[in-house]
Parts: C-alpha cells; structure tokens; sequence
C-alpha cells in the first residue's frame, strides 16, 4: 500500500467515515506492516491533540474562558457515561450528550457586536443597484447582498480571498468562505488561508483548492462556467453529488441538468456567456462578433484575447486599431430601430494609466472594399479603411476617464442604427480607434475582450428591431 | 491521582489507539482510572507509573471493545493486540512536542478552517452540522476537512523536525 492511501485510510478511519471494506483494507494493512501501525499510532497522538485543543476552544473562544467551563464537556460525558453505566439506563446517556450539545452551543462563540466579515477594498466606475450593503470604498459589509450595474468592484473577505465583482452581477456574501453568485462574473484570488473557499451557483458550488479562478454565471439559464486560471478548482453539481476537478487552463460549463466536460485550453475556445446588459429587455438581440482583431503589430506587445487600442502619435504603425465584424444575417435590417455596441474593457498592462488623461474613443463603419479583411492578416502592417477616407462613418464616440481600465463601454446613436439598417449587405464591419493622444511615450494601451477572451463578454451588437 | 492527571493525555493517547470513538476512549479512561485507583498500592516506583497504567488501560480497552462491538466497524483484536505493544513503547514527551507543533501550526490556518478541523471532536456531528449551515454536502466537507489536516500534519511533522535539529545544534 503506498503512504498515500494509508494516511487516506488512517484519517478516514479516526474521522469515524471509513466503511467496512476501508476498515478491513486498514486491518489487514495494520496487522502485517509495523511502518504502518508506526503512521496509525502517530495519528492518534494528532487526533488526541486536536481533541485537546477542541475542548480547550470552546470556552476559549468566548469572553473570559472560565477554567472550570475549560474541561467540562469532556469531564461530563465521562462522568454521565460512568453514572449511566451505574444506572444500567442507556437512555440517560442520550440525555446527558444532548445536554452537553447545548452546553457547547452555548459556548461557541458569537459576536454580536461586529457580524462583517468582507471588505469593500475598491470600485472602478462602479454603479449600484439597490441592495441592503454599504457600497462605498472601504466599507465593511456584513451578510447580504451586493449588487453591481456597472464596473468592478474588488470584494477582501476575512478568510484572505479576495473577489473582483464585474458586473452586472449580483453576489451573495453568506460568511469569510462562501458566498453566492446570481449572475455576472466573479474572478477570485484564494490564498492558503482560505483554501476551501466556495462560490455557489444556481447550477453549481465551485470550491477552491488556492488558486486563482473566475465564475460567471447567466441569470436566466443559471449555467455556470467556471476558468481556472492558476491552481485547482472542484465543480460540484448542484442537483447531485456529481464533482469534476479542473486544474489550471482548464475550463467546465455546468447547464441545466448536465454538468459539462472539462476542457483545456489548447483544444476549445470557451465560450462566453452572453452577460444581458441591464437595459435591454425583451424584443432586443445580442449579436456577439463573429471576427475580431487589431492592426499595430509590436512583438512582445500582444494579447491574444484582448483587442489593443493605442494612438501614441498622430500617425504611426505603432498605433493599435481594432476591428470587428459582425453577421446580421438572422436580422431583417431594415427594420432596425435602435443598436447599441457593448465593449468590455479590460487593463492590458502595458503603458501608465497616470500619463493618459480621460481617453476618447470614436467608432467607425467600414463600407465597400475595405470590409474585406480577416483576423489572420491584420496582425501585419495592414489598415483597412484610414480614417478621412470615403471608406470609413463615423458611427459614434465614448469616453474612458482617467485611472479606469475596465468596464463595459458602449455606443448606442443614430448613425449607428442607421448604418446597420442601410448597410447593403448582412457583414458588417466596425473600428475602434483612440481619438486622444498620450502626454509621451510609455502611453497607456487599452484593450477590451475579444471573442476569444475566457471571462469577459465578446464585442457586442444589441439590436432593437421594429415590432411587426 | 496525581499521577493519573499527569499522565493523562499520554494515556488518551494510547486508548485512542485500540479505540474506535472518542466516547470510548472517554469511558474506558474513566473505567481504568478506577482501577488505577484501587490498585495503587501495587505500584512502588512512580517511574513505572506510564507502562503499569497503560497496562490497566489496554485491559479497559479490551472490555469496551467488546461492548461496543455491536454498532460500530473495528479493527480485529490481532491488529489491535499489535499496535497496543508497538504503542506502549512510544516515546515520553512526544506528545507535548507535538501538541505545542500543532497550536503553532494551527494559527497557520484562518477561523473558518479551525472550526472545522475542531468540529469532529466537538460533537459526534459535528462536521454533519456544519455541512448542513454551510449549504455544503457533508461529503464535499470530509474532503476539505481530509486537506486540511493533510496539510496540518504535515506542518506538524515540519516544525518537528526543525525543533529537533534546532535543538540539537
């Protein structure tokens, strides 16, 4: 038996959870291997320290720890045993342990005084939807409900995780090892001490092992897919016992009654959830880009899930645009009535936030030729459609203010409806450029997810089309 | 008696050794101190105190055993004749070394995780209860638990080993 199992055994035994083939493995393991009976008797020093320490905590644990409360529980099922015993009243034993379970809830501790246990650490273009929680920076939170509109707001809870909310999104906090997630993506840090640490679902738990890792969960179908970006993760399938394992790259979609494969990612692209944005109800449809890329090839100035947008002077290739198709081949077009374009921004780490000033961003619709691009050749010195030329509309603008670097960014005008309803064909093809210009160089690249990133939402067309 | 309390944890020990639950370690010790008690005019040197009431306690050991039989999953009495001899024989201090190892190794891990490494031995449900205000499984809580005190033991057998070469430079 190597030593893995044995301490397996060993511990599953002394818990009081092994079950017979377990023990009986142990016995015959125990008889003939004097190493192993060596690992058994050393764990019973373990388990008689433990048992120490756990009738010491109980008095210790609330205020003052009277000495005498110190052993009693320990004191009295021995004494109650033997009085039973002397009694031949079998009976009086489950009354004596019963009272003794109330003894010791009455000293475990509470802390009447101060119930919070997470602190709001920051927000970044943050906007809150009625919950019964603080939201302001630095606020210690209790048990309830957050809920975030907009932005991203990064959760410290007392057990040392820490949680990056990105809305829109609507979290539970249950106590420092758990929470609950309704909707929205939540991306976690697990230190040591909080190994365990445990993100519910609607469809799943997904328990940390220390790891970094992110969830997002679709409010109206309740699936659950779960990343693992460093580190170990358990998936357990809400309706049953059923439990897999993912391990860093790894990725796991739990669905409605079926808890999906685990895949890596060399082999499939995940795919996101389509986050509903908070203010498009019923009659809109999401459209997510069906290509996407930027121009502005720097070698090790990549990414391969984020779209890079630069300008650090007025003309260059070193400047970053981005492009993005869309198929609007399921849309009658010409009964568009409103749209609006949704891009999730994400830091990118390259360049000073502190050197970019509030960045103004303008989309463009490409027409005729220059539509005829595809996401392998615009890594290399092409740029489809320069700006003043007839080949490019503008289609509308957004502002990014200063220090922000994530968050869901949008367009929703006019000529973009326009354009979308009189664009001869179903392709449509728009880019982002960065209209404002860097104080120097070391300028601040921004970039927001594209179709392939693992959490964030793709580029995205809402389209409200005319009621029939 | 005084002997008895001094050595009383050495003997929970070895009791937990040949036992299968903590009440049956609570009672046997009980029984035996009794015992210990009657028969102390048998023993003339205190230093003979530890292997004579470790006798004692194997004796009681035995005799719970066999009442306990009935409801509970138990090593065979040969493997259980075995590690009584091999644990008779463990050495003196180990256990307050490890004790003081475990309480440094303890403060290693946050409240939330204290609670449940202490939770078995707090009531016989005690894992059970947490798992039920927890929203957990209690499946999915052994296993945690079964990390957790991986990574404890190994923290104890660490800072062991170091305090032994420390002391010994």
């Amino acid at each position: 038996m190597n030593s893995e199992r044995l301490r397996e055994l060993v511990d599953r035994y002394y818990l009081g959870i092994a079950p017979e083939d377990e023990v009986a493995e142990l016995d015959a393991e125990l008889r003939e291997d004097s190493h192993a009976r060596d690992v058994f008797i050393a764990a019973a020093r373990l388990e008689t320290n433990l048992y120490d320490e756990a009738i010491n905590a109980v008095p210790a644990m609330e205020s003052g720890g009277d000495p005498v409360a110190r052993r009693l529980p320990v004191r009295a099922i021995g004494a109650v045993a033997t009085l039973a015993r002397s009694l031949k009243t079998p009976s009086t034993v489950a009354i004596a342990i019963t009272l003794i379970a109330l003894l010791a809830l009455v000293f475990w501790p509470q802390h009447p005084a101060d119930r919070t246990f997470v602190t709001l650490e920051q927000t970044r273009a943050a906007l809150w939807e009625s919950g019964d929680l603080p939201t302001a920076d630095g606020s210690r939170l209790e048990r309830g409900t957050l809920r975030l509109a907009e932005g991203l707001a990064t959760l410290k809870f007392d057990s040392g995780a820490e949680v990056v909310l990105e809305a829109p999104a609507s979290l539970i906090l249950t106590d420092a090892m758990n929470c609950v997630l309704n909707r929205g993506t939540a991306v976690s840090d697990i230190p040591e001490s909080a190994l365990g640490f445990r993100i519910k679902t609607p469809s799943a738990d997904v328990i940390d092992y220390g790891t970094r890792f992110a969830v997002s969960v679709h409010e109206e179908t309740g699936e659950t897919h779960t990343h693992v970006i460093e580190g170990r993760v358990q998936v357990e399938y809400a309706q049953s016992d059923e439990v897999v394992e993912l391990t860093t790259g790894q990725r796991n979609t739990v669905v409605g009654d079926t808890i999906g494969k685990v895949t890596d990612d060399a082999e499939h692209e995940h795919k996101t959830i389509a986050v509903k944005p908070l203010d498009h109800g019923p009659g809109w449809t999401m459209l997510e880009s069906v290509r996407d890329a930027y121009t502005g090839n720097n070698e090790d100035h990549n990414s391969d899930v984020l779209l890079l947008v630069k300008k650090a002077i007025q003309d260059g290739r070193v400047n970053r645009i981005a492009y993005i198709g869309f198929d609007l081949k399921d849309i009658n077009q010409q009964h568009i009535e409103e749209a609006e374009l949704l891009l999730y921004f994400a830091p990118t780490g390259w360049g000073l936030a502190s050197h970019m000033p509030d960045a103004t961003f303008s989309v463009y619709g490409m027409i005729g030729d220059a539509t005829d691009w595809d996401e392998s050749i615009l890594h290399k010195e092409r740029f489809p459609a320069a700006l003043g030329t007839p080949e490019v509309v503008h289609l509308g603008s957004f502002t990014i203010p200063q220090g922000v670097q994530k968050g869901c960014f949008r367009v929703r005008t006019e000529a973009l409806s326009e354009f979308l309803r009189t664009h001869p064909t179903s392709e449509i093809s728009l880019k982002v450029v960065r209209d404002t210009v860097a104080r120097d160089n070391g300028t601040l690249v921004h970039g927001f997810a594209s179709r392939r990133h693992p959490v964030l939402p793709p580029p995205t067309l809402a389209i409200r089309q005319q009621a029939r | 008696m005084r002997l008895f309390v001094r050595h009383e944890r050495e003997l929970r020990a070895y009791a937990r050794t040949l036992l299968p639950t903590w009440e049956a370690v609570e009672d046997t010790l009980q029984e035996a101190s009794v015992v210990i008690w009657k028969k102390r005019e048998q023993l003339d040197d205190e230093a003979a105190f530890l292997p004579w009431a470790k006798t004692i306690v194997r004796f009681e050991a035995l005799k719970t055993r066999r009442r306990v039989a009935r409801d509970r999953l138990m090593l065979s009495e040969e493997t259980i004749a075995r590690l009584a001899d091999q644990a008779a024989e463990s050495p003196d201090g180990l256990l307050d070394r490890e004790r003081s190892a475990l309480q440094h190794c303890l403060q290693q891990f946050s409240d939330e995780q204290r609670k449940l490494l202490l939770a078995p031995y707090l009531s016989s449900g005690g894992v059970r209860d947490m798992a039920e205000r927890s929203g957990r499984t209690a499946n999915s809580l052994y296993k945690l638990l079964g990390r957790l005190r991986e990574k404890l033991s190994q923290c104890v057998e660490r800072r062991l080993t170091t305090a032994t070469d420390g002391g010994m430079s």
